[in-house]
């Protein structure tokens, strides 16, 4: 699915990550847990193309294609989704304007005609239940005056609206109360499948309680220090990262 | 008041060479206001130039300083088209005039059925002589801006409607000004629409530029609205590069009445809008809305007044505005709650979201305030676009222009959701699109392409 090699990018001229590797394949699900400042954002905002940040080394094949040499919006068409630390409000752009014209931008990239108006909202309603999110949140300005756990769960809506290949999900679970977890969890797992794959980069174990990860990387200083089972997570919830990192 | 200065002495000096031809071709009703307005003209110190603090960010004294024509013998009685224009609604009344004289055509005849006054203001004064004493130049004629008393003393005719008691019109009265001359040319256009009581209409006023010539428009219109009318007021000021658009519109409110007054500025030169509400009566609501964009070096100023004179009444105002390249804006909003005016709300609130480095918004709110129970506030911002909201849009596959694109009309939602006309805000929503992306906002089956010459 993708495969990330000795990957280097700075901002601001600051390098954060210093030849990072990792490689996801088809069903899987991979954990980057880390301690603050490791660049596990940086990771996920280089892979979805934000221009603030430098690559200076390194490759990147998403699909057998290079990936960091496509625009932000190609990327999202090849597959790859990121689930946003901290959503943008965005007042005035309807959030169903703003799905229907993404939606139809994804199936345009794929030769296909947008949905018809019927065939849309079908496909709305059913990805609402998925995310249990409520019908006036998608009457609404994109998170416009969404909680902290709203705008979470709007991200797992987007993501199944958008059906990607990779979804790279940055710390979903910061900010959210244990019901929101569930049903964002829940999100997750039900869009799990043998042909798509997650990246959940988290601070916290407590997530991968409800997604249960097939891997689990420690990102440290720029680079992954550790890579190992699901049971990584339970050992670095109990020791923290400083064994890793001395 | 001393000497009047160069530009201001010439029309001055103009006016009492022509004065007989202007009376001439105008109505003994209409010529008996003139006298006084150029003195008043005189007396405000002719063209005000940024010296003068409400014109600080427009010169009026310069823009008269350019030579322009004035054609006092606008006898015309044709429209100088063959009509193919895209007009902004088809659904609708439709009106003509060229150079602001009215050319009566056949839905002036759909619209006397109703009941409706629709004529010259010349017909207007001998006709309905009572209707025209009691409001022409009511509201003008209390105005501190030169630029109106000019625009009293010079203009010879222009457009009459008179909407009779708990008449209400199922379609908009839409009028379409062409300006056509063979030379570059000054415009004093007039206007007086009375909305009686318990009536309802809503009027589009829109004009074109059909030659590629310099225009100066100094348009006054005066609005009325009586006991529980309710009347809308759209002025759409979509010209061209050498066009200058001073518009002055003046509402006068009644009892229950509500008004809703929206300035859509998307092209010209200059534009000066100058809007003065009067509140007189108890429980009236206003709405003064405005929209501007403005690229390359285009100038927009709103001045607006509202008056809280009476109490129990409210008012929104709303202003927002896009900059682009060298623009310049000025927005300043002064709200008057009188003494008695208790129990007042006014709200008021610019935004400007300033696209380049280069472009300059500039925003004054004013609030004079001499009741003591009144609820009012004013906000201003001016800022730049969001590129982290742009950034999340492309995240999920929406191309860079498409997502600029959303986030403008995003940015001018406030305002277009406010247009009461759902064709011409489509249209709006259409035409800001297009601006925004460097297209041509002008009327695409017009022969005529000024742009840039």
């Amino acid at each position: 699915m993708i495969k990330i090699t000795d990957l280097h990018a700075e901002i601001d001229g600051k390098e954060i990550l210093k030849g990072l590797s990792l490689e996801v394949k088809a069903g899987e699900v991979h954990a980057i847990m880390g301690p603050n400042g490791a660049g596990k954002s940086t990771l996920a905002n280089v892979l979805s193309g934000n221009e603030a940040y430098e690559v200076t080394k390194g490759e990147v094949l998403f699909e057998g294609k290079d990936l960091l040499d496509l625009s932000v919006e190609d990327r999202a068409k090849e597959g790859l989704f990121l689930g946003f630390q901290y959503p943008v409000e965005i007042p005035g752009v309807s959030m169903i304007n703003f799905l229907k014209i993404a939606h139809a931008e994804h199936r345009k990239y794929r030769g296909l005609e947008p949905l018809s108006a019927s065939e849309f909202l079908k496909l709305l309603k059913e990805k609402k239940a998925l995310v249990e999110i409520d019908s006036k949140l998608t009457n609404r300005s994109v998170n416009e005056g969404f909680s902290g756990g709203e705008k979470k769960k709007n991200e797992i809506f987007q993501m199944a609206m958008l059906d990607p290949k990779l979804a790279i999900l940055d710390e979903t679970d910061s900010g959210l109360d244990i019901d929101a977890l569930r049903i964002v969890a829940g999100g997750v797992n039900k869009l799990r499948r043998k042909d798509n794959a997650t990246i959940i980069i988290t601070h916290y174990q407590r997530l991968l309680e409800h997604i249960v990860p097939d891997f689990v990387h420690v990102l440290a200083d720029g680079k992954i220090v550790k890579s190992g089972p699901k049971e990584l997570a339970l050992e670095l919830e109990e020791k923290g990262y400083d064994w890793l990192t001395r | 008041m001393t000497q009047l200065a160069a530009n201001s002495q010439e029309y001055y000096d103009l006016f009492r060479e022509v004065k007989s031809l202007i009376d001439e071709n105008s109505s003994n009703k209409l010529n008996q206001y003139r006298e006084e307005a150029i003195e008043k003209f005189k007396s405000l110190g002719g063209f005000p130039t940024t010296k003068v603090e409400d014109y600080k960010y427009t010169n009026i004294d310069s823009i008269f300083g350019y030579d322009y024509g004035i054609d006092l013998k606008n006898l015309s009685s044709k429209l100088p088209f063959k009509n193919e224009c895209d007009i902004p609604v088809k659904d609708a009344y439709t009106l003509y005039l060229r150079n602001g004289y009215f050319i009566p055509n056949e839905d002036l005849t759909e619209l006397e059925k109703k009941g409706i006054i629709v004529c010259t203001l010349q017909e207007a004064s001998l006709k309905h002589e009572d209707l025209f004493t009691k409001y022409y130049n009511k509201k003008a004629g209390e105005s501190d801006h030169s630029i109106v008393a000019l625009n009293t003393a010079f203009a010879e005719d222009g457009l009459f409607i008179f909407v009779p008691e708990k008449t209400e019109l199922d379609k908009p009265i839409q009028l379409l000004n062409f300006l056509h001359a063979t030379s570059d040319l000054l415009i004093n256009a007039r206007h007086l629409f009375i909305v009686e009581s318990q009536a309802k209409v809503q009027f589009l006023d829109c004009t074109h530029a059909l030659d590629c010539r310099k225009f100066l428009t100094n348009t006054v219109v005066e609005l009325f609205a009586e006991k529980n009318a309710k009347a809308e007021y759209y002025n759409l000021q979509n010209q061209f590069d050498k066009s200058t658009i001073l518009l002055n519109l003046f509402v006068g409110q009644k009892r229950d009445s509500e008004v809703i007054t929206t300035i859509l500025s998307l092209h010209a030169e200059k534009i000066r809008n100058n809007v003065a509400v009067d509140l007189e009566d108890e429980n009236c609501d206003n709405h003064t809305y405005g929209l501007y964009l403005a690229g390359a070096k285009e100038h927009v100023d709103n001045f607006t007044a509202i008056n809280h004179i009476a109490p129990h009444c409210n008012s929104w105002e709303h202003f927002k505005g896009i900059l682009n390249g060298k623009a310049t804006t000025a927005f300043c909003g002064r709200i008057h709650v009188y003494k008695d005016a208790q129990k007042t709300e006014a709200y008021q609130t610019n935004n400007n979201l300033v696209l380049s480095n280069n472009a300059k918004a500039n925003t004054k709110p004013q609030l004079i305030i001499e009741a003591d129970d009144v609820s009012c506030s004013h906000g201003a911002t001016v800022g730049q676009l969001d590129e982290e909201a742009i950034y999340y849009l492309q995240t999920r596959g929406i191309p860079y222009n498409e997502a600029y694109r959303l986030m403008m009309t995003a940015f001018m939602n406030e305002v277009t959701e406010k247009i009461q006309i759902p064709e011409l805000k489509e249209r709006i929503e259409k035409l800001i699109t297009n601006k925004m992306l460097g297209k041509i906002t002008y009327c695409e089956a017009c022969n005529n392409k000024c742009v840039d010459q």
